[in-house]
C-alpha cells in the first residue's frame, strides 16, 4: 500500500492506494495546538487508521503548506566578484527574512567562462573579516563563476567554518542559474528553510519508525516528482511549491491522462499544466509573485480565468470538491472527486532528479561525452532514491539553446524520472459530470453527484 | 471503385511508393509517403537550399547536409517540395524531427532520410531510378513479343492476365461482356460461365481501381479491354493493356467470325427454297449445344443479308467496315450474312438506320439487304438468316420496293403481305410448281384449289376467313384443301408453308394460268387483280 | 526632456519589446539602476534631440559588448561607463556633449540614461541600430562609412583600453576579444561623431519611440486594445498567436570551425493550427509557418504574454504556453542591399534574400 500525505497547517489529507487500486481518503485535524508536534500526532492517528494486513511501502509527504522561512538572528551574504559595486546603486539586494539582519561582504574573486580565475580569491580579507564575525550567523556564499568553477565558494566555505563559527553555510553553486543574484536569492531561501524542514523531518521519523517501519520515504518537489523525505532537510526549497503540481499529477491520475492538458479546479481558481511523457513540462525557474526568480524546475502552470479563456477545448478538467459543497453544473464536462489531489498526487508522483550545468565545450564530441556523463549521475542518484534502473526515463537529455556569446561553453541538462505503474481504481473516486446543456444558466442547487465519497 | 482521371504517365516513370518498397528500402527510411502517389520524373540534389527554387515539379530533391543543417531548412524545403510539386524530399537522417514529420504531413509532401552521405544517396538513387525504368520498358517490351505469338483470343488473355498478377481480363461490346478470363482459368482450361450483361463476374473489386483501354474506335461501340487491379499497379496495366489492344482487336474479330461461322446451321438455300443455286460456302454440321457454348452474342440481335454481284464484293465490305467495323461478314454464295447484336435502348432501328445509311450508295446497283427481326440465342439464328436472306432477294428484285424509298434495304417485317407476290419471279414460280407439285397442277380443279390454297395463307391458316373471302362455305373450302393434300400438296407441313405460298401466289400470277391449261413458260405479263390487303 | 520614473519603466518595455532578448534580466536590472540611482541623488535623466546640440558637438555610443559570463553573473560595479566616456574624451582633447546607446534594444537602451546621470551628460534620441544586432559593426554608421574608434573599452575589474581603429568590422573583432579576455563583457564607448554627423546618419528618434511603446504596453488597457495601438503607431505588422509544442527546442551544440546553428521552437498557431517554427540564436531570428517565411531578420520578431501584453522572453517558450508573436520592421537601411549584406547571419543567408 502507499500513502500520500498533504501537510496543511490546520488538518493532514491523505490519500492510500492499495496493490490492488483501491484507493481510500482521510482528513485528520490537527490538535489545537500546532505545529510540528501536530503533524505527527496527526500521522499516527492516520497510521492507525489504515493499520491492514497489507504492508505499507512507501510514503510521501507534501509539506509546501507548512515550510516556513525562519529568520536567522543574522545572514551574511558573501559575495565573491573581482571588484564591489561602486555604490548602493549597483548592489542588488539581499534577500532576507522580515527581521533579520543582513550584512553583506565582497570579498575578491571569481571565475570567468572558461573555468579560470578572474583574480585570485582575497582569502586573507576573508579571514580578516571572520576574525570580528558574530558567532552562530547563517551565511550563503555567492561567487562570480561558480557554476562553472565553484572552487572560489568552496574554499570561502572553508574558511568561514574555519573561522567564523557559523550557523549554517548555503553555497550558490548547488543551484542552477546565470544570474548571481537568482543564485544567492535561492541560497538564501533554502538556508532560511532548512530550520523548519529539520524540524518537519525530525517530527515525522520517529512515528514512520515506529509504525511503517519498512516504508520509503518521500517528499514531493516542485516540478510535480519526488525525492526521498531525506532529502527536505537539505533541499527545502525544491518543495516549497509542491502542493499545486503534486494536485495537476494527481488530478492526471484521475484522468488517466499521459499527454495533453489538464486543468485543476478547486475552490480559489483553475491552473492548467501540460503533460508529456507521463510527466508534467516544467520550466528551470521559479518565479514568485513579485517577479523575483528562483533556481527551482517547476511544473509549467497557467492561470486559467474564470470565464475559461486560455483553456484548450481538449484539456481534461479535474475538480476538487468539498463534501458538503454546492455542486453546479459545469460549462464543460469535468471529472468531480472529493479526494485530495495533492495527496493523491504525492502517491503516484514518480521519483525525479534533474542536472543542469555549465560544461565546457567546443566540439560535439565534448558536449556529448558531458551529457552521457551527466545522464549517469541522474540515473545513478534516481537508484539511490530507490528506482529500478529498468524504469528510469530520461525525459530531457541535451543542450540548451547556446547564443553567439559563449563559445567556449554550454550549458547540458538532463531530466530522468522512475516511473513505476499504479493501479487505480479510479471509478470509485471520480465522478464524469456532463456540461449542462447549453441554454440553462448555472444553479447552485444543481444536481448532485451519486458518488459518495469514502471516508 | 475508382476511376484514374490523371493525366497517364508516360513511358519510364517511376513511382515513388514502389520505387522506395521495393528498389530503395535499404538506403532511405521514409517517415511520411503522401497518399496521392508521386511518380519520380527527375532527381535533384541540393547543396545550397536556394537552389530548390529551380527545381521541376515531380523532381525527387535530395537535401545535402548543408542545406539541411537548420531546423527550418528542411521545414523550408518541406515547404518548396509543396510549391514545386516535388516527388518527395530525401533529407539526411540526422535533420529529421517530430516538427519534420509534421509539416510533411500538412503539406502533403512525401519525407525520407537516409544515414548516408546525401552525394552518395543522389547517386545511388538515380542509378535505381535509371534502373527501375529500363526495368520497366524491358518488361513491357517482352510481354508484347510474347503476347505477339500467341494464338487465339483466350491465350492472349491469359498472358495479359498473368502479365497483371493473375486478374481477371475482360473485352466488353456495346456494355456486355463478350469474353473474360484469367490466368489460371486459361492454364486449366476453364471456361467462365458466369457472363451476365454488366454485371461483374464474381470477382472482388473492393479498393480496385478500373483500367480499361479501347480496342477499336468506330461509330457504332467499340470493344473494351477491362480490368481491375489495385491502385499501384494502375499504371504499368495500362500499358500492358494499350500494347496488346490491336492483337485483341484481330482475334476478337478473328473469334467472332469463328463463332459465328461455327454456330450457323448448315442450311443450304436449296431447304429454304428447293434450289441447289443457293448453297452456303463451307457448310458445317450444326450442333445446337456446341453452338451455345460459344456463342459469341449475349442480348438480343438481328441477321443481316447482303446479296450482290461479284464486282461490288470490294465497295460491300467497305461499307459494311465503315458502318460494322467489328461484326465479321460471312461470305455467302452470291452474297453475304452477319449477325449485329441489338441494344436494347435503341432497338433494331438503329441498326437497321445504320445499315440504311450505310448502303445508300448502291441505290441504283444490284444489291438488297435485307433484315430480320431481332431475337436471342443460337436456336433463333435459322430463322433468322432465313428472315434475312428473304428480304434481302425482295430488296434486290423488286422495283417496288426501290419505289418506296428505302434504298436497297428492307427488313423482313415490313415486307407487305402483297410483295409476297412478287418474291418470286414467275417463270420460277411456275418452274417450281410443276417441279414440286405436278400432280396438283394436272388437276383439272388446279387453279381453284390454288387460290384457295393462297387465300388460306393469305389469312394465316384461318380457315373461316378464307372462306369468307373467297365467297364460300366453310365445308367447301375443307373439301378443296383435302383434295389438295391428295393432290400432294404439305399443307400439314409448317417448314413449307413459307415456299409454299410463295411458290403458289407466284403461279397465281404467272399468265395464262387457267385451271386446265397447262400454263407455258412464257405467261403473260399481266398480273392478276388479286392485290394485298 | 527630462524623464520621470514612469518614462523610464515605459523605455525599459519597450527596450524589451525591441528585442526579444534571452536575458530579461538585464534590461530590467538596468532600469533598477536607473531608478536607484535617481532615487539616491534626486537627478533625472535628460533626453534630447540631435539638432539640441551644436553640430560640432561630441557625441559617442555606449553600451555592453559581451563575449563570455553574462551581465547577471559577473555585474558591473558602476564605474565603468564614467572610466570610458573619460577615456573618450581625452583622446579627443574635448568633453563629450552628448551619449547614445549602442542599440535601441535591451539593456543597451538602457546604459546612456545611468551614464549620463553619473557623468552630467544628457542623452540624444537616436541610435545606430534601431534595433538590437549582435555585432557592433553591424551599425547604420558602417553602413555610412563612419569610423568606429577611437574606442574606449573598460572591464568589470577596472582594465581599460583604448582602441585606435577605424573599421567597424576590425573594431567588432578587437573588441570581442578584449570583451572575453576582460571576463565576458567590456563596457565600450565608441563612434565618436559630431551632432551633425550624427544627425545624418544616425536612426533619429528611436529612444522616444522605445518609450512610446513601453506606454502601449505598460497601460491598463485590455490587450486587444494594445494589439491595435501597436499595430497603429507602433509599426508592428503582424501578431501571430500560438501555443508552443511539445517538440519544442531543439539545439545544436557549438563546432568552431561551424557556423552556430540556430535552435528551433515550434509553435502551433491557435487560429489555424499552422506549425510556426522560430529560429533562435540570442534572439529570433526568423518565423516559419508551414514552412513558409513569415518573418525574417532585419524584421524584429518579439514575444508578447497574451493576458496581460507583457513582453515575454525566451524563456516564456516552454511547452504549452501561448504567446503572441509580433513582427515589425526594423529601420528601412537595413532593407536596403548594403545593408542586408551587414545584417545577415551567415546561418540564415539564403532566406534573408529573398525576402
Amino acid at each position: 500500500m502507499r500513502i500520500g500525505v498533504c501537510v496543511h497547517s490546520t488538518e493532514i489529507r491523505a490519500v492510500t492506494v492499495r496493490d490492488d487500486g483501491a484507493i481510500a481518503s482521510h482528513v485528520v485535524p490537527l490538535a489545537d495546538e500546532a505545529g510540528i508536534g501536530g503533524f505527527a500526532q496527526a500521522l499516527e492517528q492516520l497510521l492507525d487508521l489504515e493499520r491492514h494486513d497489507e504492508a505499507v511501502t512507501s510514503v510521501t509527504f507534501d509539506v509546501g503548506a507548512v515550510l516556513r522561512r525562519k529568520a536567522a538572528g543574522r545572514t551574511t551574504f558573501v559575495r565573491i566578484a573581482p571588484r564591489a559595486p561602486v555604490d548602493i546603486v549597483h548592489e542588488h539586494p539581499a534577500e532576507a527574512v522580515d527581521g533579520e539582519d543582513v550584512d553583506i561582504v565582497h570579498i575578491a574573486g571569481g571565475h570567468s567562462n572558461s573555468g579560470e580565475e578572474l583574480v585570485p580569491l582575497d582569502a586573507e580579507a576573508l579571514v580578516r573579516w571572520c576574525s570580528q564575525a558574530p558567532r552562530g550567523s547563517r551565511y550563503v556564499i555567492t561567487a562570480v563563476g561558480s557554476p562553472i568553477n565553484e572552487s572560489h565558494e568552496v574554499r570561502a566555505g572553508q574558511i568561514l567554518l574555519d573561522h567564523a563559527h557559523p550557523g549554517s553555510v548555503e553555497y550558490s553553486h548547488s543551484f542552477h542559474s546565470s544570474s548571481v543574484a537568482v543564485r544567492e536569492r535561492t541560497a538564501a531561501v533554502n538556508s532560511s528553510l532548512i530550520d523548519s524542514a529539520e524540524e518537519i523531518v525530525g517530527a515525522l521519523h520517529p512515528v514512520l519508525g515506529r509504525a511503517v517501519p519498512g516504508a520509503r520515504l518521500y517528499v514531493t518537489t516542485n516540478e510535480g516528482g519526488c525525492h526521498p523525505l531525506a532529502r527536505l532537510a537539505v533541499m527545502p526549497v525544491h518543495s516549497l511549491f509542491a502542493e499545486a503540481s503534486s494536485a495537476l499529477v494527481g488530478a492526471a491520475a484521475l484522468a488517466a491522462c499521459r499527454e495533453g492538458f489538464v486543468a485543476v479546479r478547486r475552490g480559489e481558481g483553475t491552473f492548467m499544466g501540460q503533460f508529456v511523457r507521463t510527466c508534467p513540462a516544467v520550466f528551470p525557474q521559479f518565479r514568485t509573485s513579485s517577479g523575483a526568480a528562483l533556481a527551482t524546475q517547476v511544473a509549467n502552470l497557467v492561470e486559467i480565468s474564470p470565464e475559461g479563456h486560455g483553456l484548450p477545448a481538449a484539456a481534461v478538467i479535474v475538480e476538487e470538491t468539498e463534501l458538503g459543497d454546492d455542486e453546479a453544473e459545469p460549462d464543460r464536462p469535468v471529472l468531480r472527486t472529493a479526494l485530495s489531489l495533492c495527496a493523491l498526487g504525492a502517491v503516484v508522483t514518480p521519483l525525479a532528479d534533474w542536472a543542469h550545468r555549465v560544461v565546457p565545450g567546443t566540439t560535439e564530441g565534448e558536449v556529448n561525452a558531458s551529457i552521457i556523463a551527466l545522464e549517469s549521475r541522474v540515473r545513478a542518484r534516481l537508484v539511490s532514491f530507490g528506482a529500478h534502473d529498468r524504469r528510469i526515463d530520461l525525459l530531457e537529455s541535451g543542450v540548451e539553446a547556446s547564443s553567439y556569446d559563449n563559445s567556449s561553453t554550454v550549458t547540458v541538462r538532463v531530466r530522468g524520472v522512475s516511473l513505476d505503474p499504479i493501479a487505480l481504481d479510479r471509478e470509485s473516486v471520480v465522478d464524469l459530470v456532463p456540461a449542462r446543456p447549453p441554454g440553462r444558466t448555472s444553479s447552485r442547487e444543481g444536481r448532485r453527484s451519486d458518488h459518495v465519497p469514502r471516508l | 471503385m475508382t476511376k484514374d482521371t490523371r493525366r497517364s504517365p508516360g513511358a519510364g516513370e517511376v513511382r515513388l511508393a514502389d520505387f522506395v518498397s521495393a528498389y530503395a528500402a535499404e538506403l532511405t527510411q521514409v517517415h511520411h509517403l503522401a497518399p496521392v502517389g508521386g511518380v519520380i520524373r527527375d532527381l535533384a540534389l541540393i547543396s545550397d537550399i536556394e537552389e530548390i527554387i529551380g527545381v521541376g515539379p515531380d523532381t525527387l530533391v535530395v537535401l545535402s547536409d548543408t542545406a539541411s543543417q537548420g531546423d527550418w531548412m528542411v521545414s523550408a524545403g518541406l515547404r518548396y517540395a509543396w510549391e514545386r510539386r516535388a516527388a518527395g524530399l530525401v533529407v539526411p537522417h540526422s535533420s529529421v524531427t517530430k516538427t519534420a514529420v509534421r509539416l510533411a504531413e500538412r503539406l502533403g509532401v512525401s519525407l525520407l532520410s537516409t544515414e548516408y552521405d546525401a552525394t552518395r544517396t543522389a547517386l545511388d538513387l538515380a542509378l535505381r531510378i535509371g534502373l527501375t525504368r529500363s526495368g520497366q520498358v524491358a518488361r513491357l517490351q517482352q510481354f508484347t513479343s510474347a503476347a505477339a505469338r500467341a494464338n487465339g483470343l483466350r491465350e492472349l488473355l491469359g498472358l495479359v492476365s498473368t502479365e497483371v498478377g493473375g486478374r481477371r481480363v475482360r473485352v466488353e461490346t456495346a456494355g456486355s461482356i463478350v469474353f473474360s478470363v484469367t490466368a489460371d482459368e486459361v492454364e486449366l482450361d476453364i471456361s467462365n460461365d458466369q457472363m451476365s450483361e454488366g454485371v461483374i463476374d464474381g470477382e472482388a473489386i473492393d479498393g480496385l481501381v478500373e483500367v480499361s483501354a479501347e480496342v477499336t474506335g468506330g461509330k457504332m461501340d467499340s470493344d473494351v479491354l477491362r480490368i481491375f487491379v489495385s491502385p499501384d499497379e494502375r499504371e504499368y496495366a495500362g500499358r500492358v493493356l494499350e500494347a496488346v489492344a490491336p492483337s485483341v482487336r484481330a482475334l476478337t474479330a478473328e473469334f467472332r467470325l469463328s463463332s459465328l461461322t461455327s454456330s450457323l446451321p448448315s442450311l443450304t438455300i436449296a431447304a429454304l427454297t428447293g434450289s441447289s443455286r443457293f448453297d452456303l460456302i463451307g457448310e458445317v454440321s450444326w450442333n445446337a449445344s456446341e453452338a451455345a457454348g460459344r456463342w459469341p452474342l449475349t442480348g438480343s440481335f438481328v441477321s443481316v443479308c447482303v446479296l450482290a454481284e461479284e464486282r461490288d464484293s470490294s465497295a460491300v465490305h467497305q461499307v459494311w467496315h465503315a458502318t460494322f467495323p467489328d461484326v465479321p461478314l460471312a461470305r455467302i454464295d452470291s452474297g453475304w450474312l452477319a449477325l449485329v447484336p441489338v441494344r436494347a435502348k435503341e432497338g433494331k432501328a438503329a441498326v437497321l438506320a445504320a445499315v440504311r445509311a450505310g448502303f445508300t450508295v448502291f441505290a441504283d446497283l444490284d444489291l438488297g439487304v435485307g433484315m430480320s427481326d431481332p431475337g436471342m440465342g443460337p436456336e433463333r439464328v435459322a430463322a433468322a438468316v432465313q428472315e434475312a436472306w428473304l428480304a434481302a432477294r425482295l430488296a434486290r428484285s423488286s422495283d417496288r420496293t426501290r419505289s418506296k424509298g428505302s434504298g436497297p434495304v428492307l427488313e423482313f417485317a415490313a415486307i407487305p403481305l402483297g410483295l409476297a407476290q412478287g418474291a418470286l419471279p414467275r417463270e420460277l414460280a411456275v418452274e417450281l410448281a410443276r417441279a414440286m407439285f405436278p400432280e396438283l397442277l394436272a388437276d383439272v380443279e388446279a387453279h381453284v384449289i390454288i387460290e384457295t390454297i393462297v387465300a388460306l395463307l393469305d389469312c394465316r391458316g384461318s380457315v373461316s376467313k378464307a372462306a369468307q373471302r373467297l365467297g364460300v362455305h366453310r365445308n367447301t373450302l375443307h373439301a378443296r384443301l383435302r383434295r389438295a393434300g391428295e393432290l400432294g400438296v404439305p399443307l400439314g407441313d409448317p417448314d413449307s408453308t413459307l415456299s409454299l405460298h410463295l411458290i403458289l401466289t407466284g403461279l397465281l400470277s404467272a399468265r395464262g394460268f387457267r385451271s386446265g391449261t397447262t400454263p407455258s413458260a412464257e405467261g403473260e405479263e399481266s398480273r392478276t387483280d388479286r392485290d394485298s390487303a | 526632456m527630462y524623464l520621470d520614473s514612469e518614462d523610464v519603466r515605459n523605455l525599459s518595455a519597450g527596450a524589451l519589446f525591441n528585442a526579444c532578448a534571452a536575458e530579461p534580466e538585464w534590461t530590467e536590472d538596468g532600469m533598477r539602476r536607473v531608478l536607484a540611482h535617481m532615487d539616491m541623488t534626486g537627478l533625472r535623466p535628460e533626453l534630447k534631440q540631435v539638432t539640441d546640440l551644436d553640430p560640432d558637438a561630441l557625441v559617442v555610443c555606449v553600451g555592453f559588448v559581451n563575449n563570455g559570463l553574462s551581465l547577471s553573473e559577473l555585474r558591473p560595479v558602476g564605474d565603468e561607463f564614467i572610466a570610458a566616456i573619460e577615456l573618450i574624451a581625452e583622446a579627443h582633447g574635448r568633453e563629450v556633449a552628448g551619449l547614445i546607446p549602442l542599440a535601441a534594444g535591451s539593456a543597451n537602451a538602457v546604459v546612456p540614461f545611468l551614464a549620463g546621470m553619473q557623468c552630467g551628460i544628457p542623452v540624444i534620441d537616436a541610435d545606430p541600430m534601431g534595433r538590437i544586432f549582435p555585432l557592433v559593426s553591424q551599425t547604420v554608421f558602417a553602413l555610412n562609412s563612419l569610423p568606429i574608434g577611437p574606442i574606449a573599452a573598460v572591464s568589470a575589474l577596472g582594465e581599460s583600453a583604448l582602441l585606435r581603429v577605424d573599421e567597424p568590422a576590425r573594431g567588432e573583432r578587437l573588441l570581442r576579444a578584449l570583451a572575453e579576455e576582460f571576463g565576458g563583457w567590456a563596457a565600450t564607448a565608441s563612434y565618436p561623431m559630431t551632432a551633425d554627423a550624427l544627425g545624418s546618419a544616425g536612426i533619429l528618434g528611436s529612444l522616444s519611440n522605445l518609450i512610446a511603446i513601453g506606454r502601449v504596453l505598460e497601460s491598463s488597457r485590455g490587450t486587444d486594445h494594445k494589439h491595435s495601438e501597436l499595430r497603429r503607431s507602433c509599426g508592428v505588422r503582424q501578431i501571430v498567436r500560438a501555443r508552443v509544442s511539445e517538440d519544442s527546442w531543439v539545439a545544436r551544440p557549438w563546432a568552431p570551425s561551424r557556423v552556430g546553428i540556430p535552435a528551433s521552437v515550434v509553435l502551433e498557431e491557435e487560429a489555424g493550427g499552422q506549425i510556426i517554427q522560430l529560429e533562435v540564436q540570442s534572439e529570433i531570428l526568423m518565423m516559419l509557418s508551414d514552412g513558409a517565411v513569415r518573418a525574417v531578420s532585419p524584421d524584429i520578431i518579439t514575444l508578447l504574454r497574451p493576458a496581460d501584453c507583457s513582453v515575454a522572453s525566451l524563456d516564456d517558450l516552454w511547452t504549452g504556453n501561448v504567446l503572441d508573436i509580433c513582427v515589425l520592421r526594423a529601420a528601412s537601411a537595413w532593407y536596403t542591399p548594403a545593408g542586408r549584406k551587414l545584417g545577415r547571419r551567415p546561418s540564415l543567408a539564403m532566406m534573408e534574400e529573398t525576402r
